[in-house]
């Protein structure tokens, strides 16, 4: 019940997504990520369009721990063009983790992350990088880089729904199957963003933002 | 593969919502559809100041730039082009925003301003 639960607030309330992250000044954000390897949730604040702070929460399926952690985004730069916009971020955190499976038996300690991201978009396209070096003494040191491509078939205005059909490649190095591909659609109108796909591992995913 | 349909239908009720505020929007506008207004109202005897913006690319853009300036006493509605990179901000009656302001805004919103012009 507790592990169903715990799934559940993750899916529901939760994403790590391919959205920004970083709001606008005075801007919440809720994001939730549910993809082959974990289910998070990542909810900020951006005191500026520079920042934003908040708390990030993961659930990682294979080794059933958990990660609990204040997670701060800063925007390097950013290029604004009639057209296009591109952006380069650096995310980082610190928390702790816990698992109780197995031989990890109830560990629980510090742990801090970091890493990269950055994106181009235009109105009709939009590419995205991010990578993220984890490390914890007991339980989790791991390194994940994944890739973003995607095309809008129609150009919708301010307001309307927006779809894009994008391509998502995810590398895990220390996974057996080091690299994941999930095809998958965007839907995007006013505050709200859901994606869905289905990937390489028969794994639905599942992402959703609300910028309030 | 519960969690997932209850995933699934409290997002679409997500979308219902929003769409709904959408159309209170366009209801309680008249002058929205001549106007293509985003938000709030316009005052005929007031300036519109169209400000050519870089970065314009999506709804969470057009939606900061909302946000920004609908906190302002002076500003009585926005409209957000995406697809020319334009917004025009609606005033009232005799108020207006200098320019370095409205540069000062945009750019801590995280966009640049190429030009502004008046009507």
């Amino acid at each position: 019940m507790y592990k169903l639960l715990t799934v559940f607030i993750v899916c529901v309330l939760s994403s790590d997504v391919f959205s920004r992250p970083v709001s606008y000044p005075d801007g919440w954000t809720f994001m939730s990520m549910n993809d082959g390897f974990k289910n998070s949730i990542h909810i900020h604040y951006s005191p500026s369009a520079k920042y934003s702070v908040g708390y990030k929460g993961e659930y990682w399926r294979e080794d059933k721990s958990q990660t609990h952690a204040v997670q701060l985004n800063n925007l390097l730069k950013r290029w604004n063009k009639k057209h296009s916009q591109a952006n380069l971020y650096l995310k980082s955190g610190l928390g702790f983790v816990y698992s109780g499976y197995q031989s990890f038996n109830s560990d629980i300690g510090p742990v801090v992350f970091a890493g990269i991201a950055t994106d181009w978009e235009t109105r009709k396209y939009f590419v995205s990088y991010e990578n993220r070096f984890m490390k914890s003494k007991k339980i989790k040191n791991n390194f994940r880089q994944k890739g973003r491509v995607g095309i809008a078939p129609y150009i919708a205005n301010f307001g309307e729904l927006h779809t894009w059909l994008m391509l998502e490649i995810d590398h895990a190095p220390k996974e057996v199957n080091e690299f994941t591909v999930t095809p998958l659609i965007r839907l995007f109108k006013g505050p709200s963003l859901f994606e869905t796909g289905y990937n390489s591992k028969g794994i639905f995913l599942f992402n959703f933002v609300y910028r309030f | 593969m519960k969690f997932i349909f209850i995933f699934i239908a409290l997002t679409s009720l997500n979308f219902v919502y929003a769409d709904k505020n959408t159309h209170s929007h366009k209801d309680h506008e008249h002058s929205e559809r001549a106007e293509r207004l985003s938000v709030g109202s316009i005052d005929p005897d007031g300036l519109r100041i169209n400000v050519d913006v870089f970065g314009l690319v999506c709804d969470f853009c057009a939606q900061a730039i909302e946000k920004i300036f609908m906190k302002r006493n002076e500003v009585t509605g926005i409209e957000v082009d995406l697809a020319n990179g334009f917004i025009t901000i609606f005033t009232k009656r005799g108020e207006d925003i200098e320019d370095n302001l409205i540069k000062s805004l945009i750019t801590d919103a995280g966009y640049n301003v190429n030009r502004i012009s008046r009507k």
